[in-house]
């Protein structure tokens, strides 16, 4: 369970954050309200809360009230843990809608106990909409993740006792073509079999009820595991080859992803990379609305539509082949080597930087970075070609270049750190 | 935040304190103080900027910065000190903080000395425990 630890003293923010990952909590920092802010506004945002009082750009007790007065957004457990000891500090600490009031110092303990009351309370009484669902053969645990449209329920299957990542989707809000499509593109998923993609065991759809019972991936995503682990611009690379055999296989069986992006990635507990969603969203929902979405690759604001390529961006849906899942992964290469996106947009305006980075040139890498290396630059540059003929045919093509790349540098030990 | 100077030791640092931050842990202790040596300085100059330029406001909340992160090596007399300054500022009435300023730079002093001994202590803690 993700917690967010929203406070400008990083050395609270580094004792808080090895707390809660002691007692294996997934913390997510931040140092002021607006970012904090952007955090709570993910497609899967923490639920527990650690608000410093002071803080730049939004103070905690007017981020807690917006947390709380906000209907859409899931139960938060929100703990304003400050200096503030006066006993009306506390009261207006809770009058803004804190659930908990804490005041600094605090005990490692009593971190502790807060985080598993905390828990235990959101795992009670999950929103109204995430009503536990009844689903014939399996038992429903708990909610894992929730989307516009679907949540996903860890549930066991109890013919298997197979423990899977269910994705419910809301049938109420399914037309006629979506069921057809997606029932079609289930059977689609059941025939893929391949380590870096999620696996799906069973799906069912029809006037009540539909879910795809699939791999339950222990690890983190894309983006959370850069920000945890660090991993090594190589092993990036390596990763991203990976993500290429996943999206071979998939191609390999008609299946277009057409919503890859560091979310939808989940790297395991053994460093692999495993597809989520492949197909599934796209197909079922059509053109996915700018706002929705927002997610962050290493502080970098963005929404997933700046992950598509052009020609998918600008609506040709009958121009959508694998190569536009190249395209996407080119993006996340890209973000998470040079902390940017790949296009220059000029406006803060949401609509009009998707636009802009539909339409925009790729900024080279060498220009962002004078040291990055030219054979790197001239592969992603080709996977993020603006025409699709001009990109690899492949994403087998895509992976030999990256894994190439990759064991020249390993090879060369005497350059292994120089910079990529 | 209740801050009252420590009459029980002449010791800056109280680690069976900081350590009930920690978990009990050591090594987390180590690395929050590895952080502190870095940012305690820039904190501390970010007051003496504040004053320079009479920014109360300034010196208030870098002064409860301060204090907050001392805290966490059980350090209360700097806090103390810390404390003294950030209510002046509070207060409006700058006229005085320079004793208040002096005295806090002095226990800051003491506080980054012990913390370089820090690893030592740790060490020594330990083994006494193992005895």
């Amino acid at each position: 369970m993700k917690v967010l630890i929203a406070d400008d003293n990083p050395m609270w923010t580094k004792l808080l954050a090895k707390t809660v990952e002691r007692y294996d909590f997934e913390s997510v920092t931040v140092d002021n309200g607006r970012d904090a802010l952007r955090e709570l506004n993910d497609e899967d945002p923490p639920r527990i809360v650690f608000l410093d009082w002071q803080m730049p750009d939004i103070d905690g007790l007017s981020l807690c009230r917006k947390i709380k007065q906000s209907d859409k957004r899931p139960f938060t457990y929100v703990v304003i843990l400050t200096s503030r000891d006066a006993e009306q500090d506390m009261i207006a600490g809770l009058e803004a809608g804190a659930d908990d009031y804490l005041t600094k110092p605090v005990e490692s303990v009593v971190i502790r106990s807060r985080l598993f009351a905390a828990k235990r309370i959101i795992e009670a009484i999950p929103p109204a909409e995430w009503s536990k669902p009844q689903v014939p053969g399996y038992e429903v645990h708990r909610v894992v993740g929730k989307g516009a449209f679907a949540t996903v329920w860890e549930a066991t299957q109890l013919e298997t006792q197979r423990v899977v990542a269910m994705k419910l989707i809301r049938v109420d809000l399914a037309t006629e073509q979506v069921f057809s499509r997606f029932a079609r593109e289930i059977e689609v998923m059941k025939r893929m079999d391949h380590p870096n993609v999620a696996h799906v065991y069973d799906a069912e759809i029809n006037s009540k009820l539909g879910y795809i019972a699939m791999d339950m991936v222990k690890g983190v995503t894309l983006q959370t595991h850069i920000r945890k682990n660090k991993p090594s611009p190589l092993e990036l690379i390596k990763l991203a080859a990976s993500v290429c055999d996943g999206l071979q296989h998939a191609h390999d069986h008609g299946v277009v992803h057409r919503d890859l992006k560091p979310s939808n990635i989940m790297v395991d507990n053994e460093n692999q990379p495993k597809i989520l969603d492949f197909g599934l969203c796209k197909s079922m929902f059509g053109a996915t609305s700018p706002e929705d979405s927002a997610e962050s690759v290493d502080g970098l604001l963005i929404g997933s539509p700046l992950f598509m390529a052009p020609e998918q961006a600008k609506g040709k849906n009958d121009e959508v082949n694998p190569r536009s899942d190249i395209y996407s992964l080119g993006v996340t290469i890209y973000m998470t080597l040079l902390r940017r996106h790949p296009v220059v947009v000029s406006t803060d305006d949401r609509s009009a930087a998707i636009k802009e980075a539909a339409s925009g040139s790729v900024e080279r890498p060498t220009k962002l970075n004078p040291n990055f290396s030219k054979t790197l630059e001239k592969i992603l540059l080709k996977s993020l070609a603006h025409d699709p003929d001009d990109r690899y045919a492949s994403a087998a093509d895509f992976a030999d270049d990256l894994r190439a790349f990759a064991s020249n540098r390993e090879n060369k030990a005497a350059e292994a750190n120089t910079p990529l | 935040m209740t801050v009252a100077a420590s009459p029980k030791s002449e010791s800056i640092i109280d680690i069976d304190q900081a350590l009930t931050f920690t978990g009990g842990d050591p090594e987390m202790l180590l690395s929050v103080a590895e952080l502190f040596s870095e940012e305690g300085p820039l904190q501390l100059q970010a007051i003496g900027q504040s004053i320079d330029d009479v920014d109360a406001a300034g010196i208030q909340r870098t002064a409860h910065q301060l204090k907050g992160s001392v805290v966490i090596f059980g350090a209360d007399r700097t806090a103390k000190a810390a404390l003294d300054v950030e209510m002046m500022a509070r207060s409006g009435d700058l006229s005085e903080i320079s004793n208040a300023w002096m005295a806090l730079q002095s226990e800051m002093k003491k506080l980054f000395a012990e913390l370089k001994e820090l690893p030592d202590r740790l060490a020594s803690s330990n083994e006494d425990q193992i005895k």
